[in-house]
């Protein structure tokens, strides 16, 4: 007696049809909805303060590095401590109750700032790289990297969103390109105009140096 | 039959604490039963709970300084000439 009916004979060719129309599929999935252009780009977190870029740096113009102190002496941009605020912030605007906690954590009495009573901020990291990865703010800017060459134009933004990828793809599509065109790289400018984000091309740029940006594993992974 | 050998304190002065019969009695069977489905639900509550912890992305905190020390650069260490007397 037979345990299988005689139409069960075509299920091999089904299920290898299906598996190839599928794996394709699958791929696409994973390639785009597992990349970090998918995962990353967009995310918005809310901040304790609705600081606003738009305002300071696109309306106001301040420079980046007013806050943004030693992007051109370390490897982080630094987030500027509570008293960088205060500078401005103990004479404008220290009614208002967005500030609210800025004034907490300098330990505001009303007039003064009192240090010892006041807390750290606690900012939410928008722009962050894998543990794995060794990435130096100062080394890029120095040759000419604009700031918004990988934040955008964070002058316009009410809340800070991360617009890259900050993959390995996009970190390497722009090292291979400076590699070979120096100053004729459309992500190298002037370090003059490393902070202005409307800066426009006008011809070829002179770079600092002669640009070597790692295209190896260990460049970055080291 | 084995004879189990008393706990260390049970004859102690301070096991008058507990009630009598705490040591000597041991617990009843239907209290440590696990029913199979009572396992199967706790266990895919458990995966269930385990997938959605990875799905969420891990919120990181930046907390700067609050009042900046002087000299003090993040991220570059800081050195400083030190001078040890010898023969001195």
């Amino acid at each position: 007696m037979q345990i299988f009916p005689r139409s069960l004979n075509k299920l091999p060719q089904i299920a290898g049809a299906g598996a190839a129309l599928a794996l394709p599929g699958v791929v696409f999935l994973v390639w785009y909805y597992f990349s970090p252009l998918y995962t990353d780009v967009g995310y918005e977190p809310v901040q304790p303060v609705p600081y606003s870029h738009r305002l300071h740096a696109g309306q106001m113009g301040m420079d980046c590095r007013y806050c943004h102190v030693n992007v051109e002496r370390s490897a982080v941009a630094m987030v500027p401590p509570t008293q960088t605020c205060m500078n401005c912030h103990s004479v404008v605007r220290t009614q208002s109750g967005s500030l609210a906690p800025i004034r907490e954590s300098c330990g505001w009495d009303g007039k003064a700032c009192d240090w010892s009573k006041g807390k750290p901020m606690e900012w939410v990291r928008v722009h962050k790289l894998p543990e794995y990865v060794y990435f130096d703010h100062s080394v890029h800017v120095s040759a000419g990297v604009g700031c918004v060459e990988c934040h955008g134009r964070v002058d316009q933004e009410e809340r800070v969103r991360q617009l890259k990828p900050l993959s390995m793809g996009w970190c390497l599509e722009c090292h291979r390109d400076v590699k070979a065109n120096q100053g004729a790289s459309q992500f190298i400018r002037p370090v003059s105009q490393i902070t202005n984000m409307e800066w426009k091309r006008e011809g070829e740029v002179v770079p600092p140096r002669h640009l070597n940006p790692p295209e190896n594993c260990t460049g970055c992974h080291r | 039959m084995s004879k189990r050998a008393p706990y260390p304190n049970e004859n102690a002065a301070n096991a008058a604490e507990f009630p009598p019969g705490h040591f000597t009695t041991p617990p009843s069977a239907e209290s440590q039963e696990v029913s199979r489905r009572g396992f199967l639900t706790a266990m895919s509550a458990a995966f269930a709970l385990v997938g959605a912890e990875g799905c969420r992305r891990p919120v990181e905190k930046i907390v700067p300084y609050q009042k900046m020390p002087e000299q003090v650069i993040p991220g570059v260490p800081s050195h400083y000439a030190t001078v040890i007397n010898r023969r001195g």
